[in-house]
């Protein structure tokens, strides 16, 4: 389990050569920036370099671009200064953008036309079977005619105009809201009867340029909407080759104009002190060479490393864990937490192992194992989802432990022959004596890895020279003694009757423990050399700690015991396995196959969910809690920074 | 009766109505729109009113088509609600149907006092007609007030509007007939609570609706002194409904003999009522009490165990949000700023 090495970095310089400089800072994306007028202790003459960022419209321009286009554009890294027309690539983008905004323009106008001619269609299609051409009724002279459609609710209100000879709607046809139909009223009274259907919420239809009958135009509007569907269809293919066409190029441009946009922001980081620039950051302590050697052109242009032990105390290391292909994915759960210190133990291994094996004993079963390796290699491989190499690893365990007791999908004496072979009997989950064994069992464990949590507590505390935590705190040396005596004692006392519990035990591995625990501030602080022992008064100190022991004690009973969960989840798998059977057994052969499968999916889906959260439970409270911090800043590069912040 | 299944089912059903409400986010977003079709469109798609506005297509909807669409939906969530009362449609169908019908009566005879008759035909609810006894395609028809007594025989309201007879539209007193025909309304309210409950679910409906009354009256006192500022007490307390429950006799004749609007609301700020009036500064009198009854409604949503009472809750709830939308609708076709038509809102915050 490792956290990369890193190394404090300066990069000073003429201003003139700012931009060569930061452009050679920023390929790998290994550099992370800090910013330097905080660092800097005295910043009398210093002053920031803030600017417009000039490749910003540029790069929001493709940006568009590619949302609205597939595949969406790829940032491919910048591994070496390109020697790149700036002009060139400035004229290439404007052109593209133009080219894209042109032909989604007539994008946007056909769909509108197709839309228009749609609703025209679908408005006439009300009116056919009138045999009337629809200009010859529109041009009469002394007729006023209106096409349209009324509410429902109004159509019955047209009763009260029965008297009226000047109000006659005639209906076309009906939907679920609307009668579709027409009125006739004379020129002279127009204005009145437009009023009383306006005011009956009549909705004029309004078609522009249909000669003929309504089957006419419909046929005519339909002839037009087939024509600009197919001119759609040869724009979007059109739109799709180009792109294809182009796609490789502007994926270039937009990864070397994001290059250049993380080199220019950078400034945000640097200060300026008269014609010179100041940068600082860290790298990872092996790239140093390599960093180095980037700047080999620029002679005006000075690059100085330091180790984090000279950085100002307030400037912390950024992080960035290094593990091995088998825990690596448990990145992610310590992510999660938050990330170590830079002097603190990294506890990737640590969680890796750990979960695998809590994991494989709450979830133990042969068949529902392998599935789950099957669910994991696909969320992997298809999906790209990080939990599944998490679950590809625990379902390995998950099958050893279905070994141990004998579960294969639920079944517990499938795997009966297999032991015999061995010469061994079969461990049955469910019966009185097992489950007692099971759940002592489980706080075994859970003392075990306590204690383990307790003495990778020690060591990260002396590691940091945190002595008052290693040697007298409740995680550390002191509280270890404690809590394996009692144990010790009280398990030999309960597994074989011995009492442990002499005076000298008591005083030596109970008592005296404790009372370090008490005073572990001030032993601290006397072994650390430190001028005040007590750093609040004595009479405080003592009814402050008094509560605290209490507050500890307990801990370590609640730590302990939230391991009985590890031994009641086997059981709830057996226990939930029995119920499918005896829900099984109720139907028919097939039905009893089914009900099986069906049963046992649930039950791997559900408990391989609950386990996952359970576990990660246990690691949080009952371990990380004891040796670990997590208060580590991650190392990003300022590519990294921009998209968190977004 | 309170107890009954179908009763709490009464609650289930309108605290799950009332979940869907408009939230703040809605009024801003509506208040921000530049046209009626804009507040329609963003009512049809953003808000649980869509499926009444489903044949809302475009943005030149007419802005009373809109309002007559939401009073619809008003109406059948209220009916919904009414089919889980006990033994049937007795209680708060029966309030809701009489309420509707004096509604409509009254907006009849206004349009005929400003000569519109003729109008009446176009606010007139059709879907109402299914559940009111009075036709309301006759009222419509009706030139004169004898009119619509015809049209009326044979309902309750005939009596109560009688001694109106033979008069002419503009000898017609509104204020006196709205008076007796909501007295009537309330007669009947108070009757029916008698008859049909009991207990805590009694006194919450009788305090609510008393509440509704003596609100109301204050608003009349306020209107008529801002209308008539040289009317007489006699002539304030005619129009006023007789029911008193919280508001002291000294109190209400104090507001009838005040001088002013001004001084009558100082009158109101001292009873227990105004007591309770919110600290915000600004806004019309009008909403600032109506947000008394809005508010109160909204306590007993949420923790009144009485189905009756958290109907009437809902409907009041219901009516302030209906309310609100149509002044936002009117504010933005008259091109109001917002922050005026928001002056006129009574929402949850204020």
């Amino acid at each position: 389990m490792a956290i990369e090495k890193m190394l404090l970095v300066h990069v000073l310089g003429k201003l003139d050569t700012m931009d060569a400089a930061f452009e050679r800072v920023c390929i790998d994306e290994d550099f992370h920036p800090e910013s330097t007028m905080t660092f800097l202790e005295d910043t009398k003459g210093y002053a920031s370099v803030t600017q417009d960022n000039p490749y910003t419209p540029m790069l929001q321009a493709l940006d568009e671009l590619s949302k609205s286009h597939a595949p969406p554009l790829r940032l491919t890294p910048v591994t070496s200064p390109v020697k790149y027309d700036r002009e060139g690539l400035r004229r290439f983008v404007d052109q593209v953008s133009e080219e894209f905004k042109a032909l989604d323009r007539q994008y946007r106008a056909l769909k509108e036309d197709i839309s228009m001619e749609e609703t025209f269609i679908a408005q006439l299609s009300h009116f056919t079977g009138l045999n009337v051409r629809l200009d010859e009724v529109f041009s009469c002279e002394f007729i006023k005619v209106r096409f349209g459609r009324i509410p429902r609710d109004s159509y019955p209100k047209l009763q009260a105009y029965e008297d009226n000879p000047y109000v006659m709607f005639f209906p076309g046809s009906v939907d679920a809201t609307h009668y579709w139909g027409v009125y006739f009223c004379p020129r002279e009274q127009a204005e009145e009867v437009d009023r009383i259907f306006s005011h009956l919420y009549f909705e004029r239809l309004r078609v522009p340029g249909v000669n003929g009958t309504p089957e006419e135009g419909i046929e005519r509007f339909q002839k037009k909407l087939a024509e600009d569907r197919k001119r759609l269809t040869n724009l979007i293919n059109k739109i799709q080759a180009s792109w294809k066409q182009e796609h490789e190029e502007i994926e270039k441009a937009y990864s070397f104009l994001t290059y250049l946009s993380d080199a220019f922001d950078l400034r945000r980081y640097a200060a300026k002190h008269g014609t010179l620039f100041h940068l600082i950051g860290w790298i990872p302590a092996d790239k140093q060479d390599a960093f180095f050697h980037r700047f080999d052109e620029l002679d005006a242009v000075e690059v100085v490393f330091e180790p984090p032990e000279e950085a100002p105390r307030e400037v912390t290391p950024p992080i960035r864990l290094k593990n091995r292909w088998l825990s690596r994915p448990f990145e992610m759960f310590v992510d999660m937490f938050g990330l170590p210190d830079y002097d603190e133990i990294d506890p990737t291994t640590f969680i890796s192992i750990t979960y695998c094996i809590l994991f494989g004993i709450m979830f133990a079963d042969v068949g529902q194992g392998i599935l789950l390796f099957i669910a994991g290699l696909f969320m992997y491989k298809k999906r790209q989802m990080a939990i599944g190499p998490i679950l590809m690893r625990t379902s390995i365990f998950s099958v050893i432990f279905g070994f141990v007791f004998g579960s294969v999908f639920g079944f517990e004496t499938t795997l009966d022959s297999l032991y015999a072979s061995f010469g061994l009997s079969p461990f049955r989950v469910m019966e009185p004596d097992n489950i007692t064994l099971i759940l002592v069992a489980s706080i075994a464990i859970g003392c075990l890895l306590n204690m383990v949590a307790m003495v990778l507590n020690i060591y990260s505390g002396l590691k940091r020279r945190r002595y008052a935590d290693a040697l007298f705190g409740p995680s550390g040396a002191a509280g270890l003694v404690f809590y394996g005596s009692l144990l010790a004692a009280g398990g030999l006392l309960f597994l074989t009757g011995s009492n442990l519990f002499s005076l000298p035990y008591v005083l030596l591995l109970i008592v005296l423990p404790l009372l370090l625990m008490f005073f572990r501030e001030p032993l601290g602080n006397l072994v650390a050399g430190k001028p005040k022992i007590f750093e609040e008064r004595v009479g405080e100190f003592i009814s402050g700690n008094f509560f605290e022991v209490f507050d500890f004690l307990l801990s370590y009973l609640s730590n302990t015991l939230s391991f009985l969960r590890v031994g009641a989840f086997v059981l709830v798998h057996a226990g939930m396995m029995k119920v499918v059977f005896v829900i099984a057994e109720l139907f028919s052969p097939v039905g009893y196959t089914i009900a099986v499968v069906i049963g046992n999916g649930i039950v791997a889906c559900l408990e391989a969910l609950l386990v996952a959260i359970q576990v990660l439970r246990l690691e949080y409270y009952e371990m990380f809690s004891r040796f670990y911090s997590g208060n580590g800043k991650p190392f990003l590069s300022i590519r990294s920074s921009k998209s968190q912040s977004q | 009766m309170a107890g009954s299944y179908s009763h709490n089912a009464l609650s289930a059903k309108a605290r799950a109505k009332f979940g869907k409400r408009l939230t703040l986010q809605n009024y801003n977003e509506l208040l921000a729109c530049q046209s009626v079709g804009e507040a329609a469109l963003y009512l049809k798609s953003r808000t649980y009113f869509g499926p009444f506005l489903s044949e809302v297509r475009s943005v030149d909807v007419h802005r009373g088509r809109i309002e007559e669409l939401l009073r619809r939906k008003s109406f059948e969530d209220y009916s919904s609600l009414c089919v889980f009362e006990y033994a049937g449609r007795e209680f708060f169908y029966e309030i809701i149907v009489l309420r509707g019908e004096i509604q409509q009566i009254l907006h009849c005879i206004r349009l005929l006092g400003y000569g519109q008759e003729d109008e009446y035909l176009f606010h007139l609810p059709t879907f109402f007609e299914h559940h009111t006894d009075i036709s309301l395609m006759q009222l419509a028809k009706c030139k004169t007030f004898d009119d619509i007594l015809d049209v009326l025989k044979g309902t309750p309201f005939a009596p109560l509007l009688s001694p109106y007879a033979g008069k002419r539209p503009e000898e017609l007193d509104l204020t006196t007939i709205e008076t007796r025909l909501y007295r009537y309304l309330y007669d009947r309210v108070f009757e029916l609570i008698e008859r049909h409950t009991r207990g805590k679910a009694k006194k919450e409906l009788l305090d609510f609706y008393y509440m509704t009354v003596e609100l109301d009256n204050v608003l009349r006192i306020l209107r008529y002194k801002n209308a008539f500022s040289g009317a007489s007490a006699d002539e304030v307390r005619s129009r006023l409904l007789p029911y008193s429950h919280v508001i002291r006799k000294e109190d209400l004749d104090a507001m009838i003999h005040a001088e002013s609007t001004k001084e009558a609301f100082a009158v109101f700020k001292r009873t227990k009522y105004g007591r309770r009036l919110s600290e915000k500064k600004g806004g019309y009198l009008e909403e600032t009490i109506s947000a008394l009854a809005f508010r109160e409604a909204l306590h007993a949503m949420r923790f009144s165990t009485n189905p009756p009472a958290v109907f009437l809750a809902y409907t009041i709830i219901a009516e302030n949000e209906l309310r609100n939308v149509i002044n936002i609708i009117e504010g933005i076709r008259y091109q109001l700023p917002p922050d005026k038509i928001r002056e006129l809102l009574i929402l949850e915050s204020a």
